[in-house]
């Protein structure tokens, strides 16, 4: 009986505190019942690995224990699923994030670059699982906090059925986005084939203008290619006013801007880095005597560079994601007929 | 699947079947070869909780008494536990007859 004895000792471990010696002593009446019951039935004391073999079939002891227990949860069924989309949706943007963190930083911190490759590695993997942990337990720890108050504030209880959102055709363009982009990209058009207007500024006596690195990109190669696109993007929104569906064709030329766009960027930055080791002066203090100005530019200098990257990275993500849309896409009429299902045909005969 | 729909076939069945057999004062091993012998298996790991549970409702009463130089839990309907037996006894009867029109 020295098994059964510790087999009863490790359920106690997991039993609920206030029943745990009443449980214990039942489960230990149980098995010992069972066990003269085998007995009487063989004739016999019951070997070693037979008396293995019933507890065994009882269950680990944490599991047996477990059935006492009421039924408990972190995050309960109603708000799991909303909690497992909150993470798969921070999931993706914070690996890409991290990495494009990282990358930039090697490109631009000698400190970065100086160091070992293992050390490197192990720098960034600390700081990723570190970032990683307190992300994910920051969303689980107020999913937890929500499951424990969404039954006193009525979170879940409380809610109008006019308040549900209108049925969303598949592929339809809001209008309000098309002329929003619309509006946007045409100012850009404006701005782009007169910059002189809006890229110079006066205060308190200094005046801002466009650098060198500016003067040479709007005169040189980017002039009529960041035109085109433009032109383009203003082309793709009149036609999404006028018919507020997507089509393959227009998610294609979507993506060649958003291609095009991602593009420039990254030339232009690449270009801006190799050519000014490391300062890129877009825009230029007319007085550089004035003291702060030659930081102000270069913090300037600093911003629009790393917008500059954001957009780059951001178009190639966008071109990618449009991609897989033009390629998957189904215009609302396509859809197949299928052959009935046997069970219907068998039911019409 | 047909396994599972089963189980919960059964399961739904047992606090019935546990209910009717504690018409007898019984402790928990052999109510258990009880409700076996009349085809309704129960491992140990579903009758104690359901034992407790029940008798936390306030549908049965139990003691510790020695027996052959053990102690053992018996378990017996409480006047409670009569009234519920009684009702859900109807319940089923209803939903036998309710079952049979269907099929």
């Amino acid at each position: 009986m020295d098994l059964v004895d510790r087999y009863i000792q490790a359920v106690k471990l997991w039993l609920p505190r206030a029943q745990k010696e009443d449980i214990a002593a039942e489960l230990g009446e149980d098995i010992r019942s069972e066990v003269q019951e085998r007995e009487g039935e063989l004739g016999r004391k019951l070997q070693s690995a037979e008396v293995e073999s019933l507890l065994r079939r009882r269950g680990r002891p944490i599991v047996a224990a477990g059935r006492f227990r009421k039924q408990e949860s972190l995050i309960g069924p109603t708000l799991f699923p909303i909690y497992a989309t909150a993470l798969r949706a921070l999931a993706v943007p914070f690996v890409v994030l991290t990495v494009v963190r990282w990358t930039y930083l090697f490109i631009t911190s000698p400190s970065i670059r100086g160091e070992a490759p293992g050390a490197l590695l192990l720098h960034a993997a600390s700081t990723f699982w570190t970032t990683a942990f307190l992300l994910f337990g920051g969303v689980t720890l107020v999913f937890a906090i929500l499951d424990r108050v969404q039954g006193r504030t009525g979170l879940l209880t409380r809610w109008n059925p006019r308040d549900l959102q209108p049925i969303r055709e598949k592929g339809r363009i809001e209008r309000s986005s098309s002329i929003t982009e619309l509006a946007i990209q045409a100012a850009f058009f404006l701005w782009w084939i007169r910059p002189q207007a809006l890229l110079r500024l006066e205060s308190h006596g200094s005046t801002w203008s466009a650098g060198p690195t500016w003067e040479h990109l709007h005169h040189g190669f980017f002039f009529v290619p960041v035109l085109i696109v433009s032109l383009a993007m203003i082309g793709l929104s009149c036609a999404n006013l006028a018919k507020p569906y997507w089509t393959r064709t227009r998610l294609a030329i979507r993506a060649a801007t958003y291609w095009a766009t991602a593009l420039l960027s990254a030339i232009v930055v690449l270009q801006g880095w190799a050519n000014s080791r490391g300062e890129w002066r877009l825009l230029r203090g007319a007085g550089d005597h004035v003291s702060g100005a030659a930081g102000a530019t270069a913090l300037t200098d600093l911003l629009i560079y790393q917008c500059l990257v954001w957009v780059a990275v951001g178009a190639s993500i966008a071109f990618i994601v449009d991609v897989v849309r033009a390629i998957r896409f189904r215009s609302p009429g396509d859809t197949e007929l299928r052959p009935a299902p046997q069970s219907t045909e068998a039911f019409c005969l | 699947m047909f396994e599972h729909l089963r189980l919960e076939l059964r399961r739904g069945s047992l606090v019935l079947a546990v209910l009717a057999a504690l018409r007898s004062e019984q402790y928990g091993y052999t109510l258990r070869k009880a409700l076996a012998e009349r085809g309704m298996e129960i491992d140990e790991g579903t009758l104690y909780p359901l034992l407790r549970r029940l008798e936390s409702h306030g549908l049965l009463e139990s003691e510790w008494r020695e027996e052959d130089k053990r102690n053992k839990r018996f378990y017996r309907l409480s006047t409670g536990g009569k009234q519920t037996l009684k009702q859900l006894l109807a319940e089923w009867r209803s939903i036998n007859d309710s079952l049979n029109g269907i099929l």
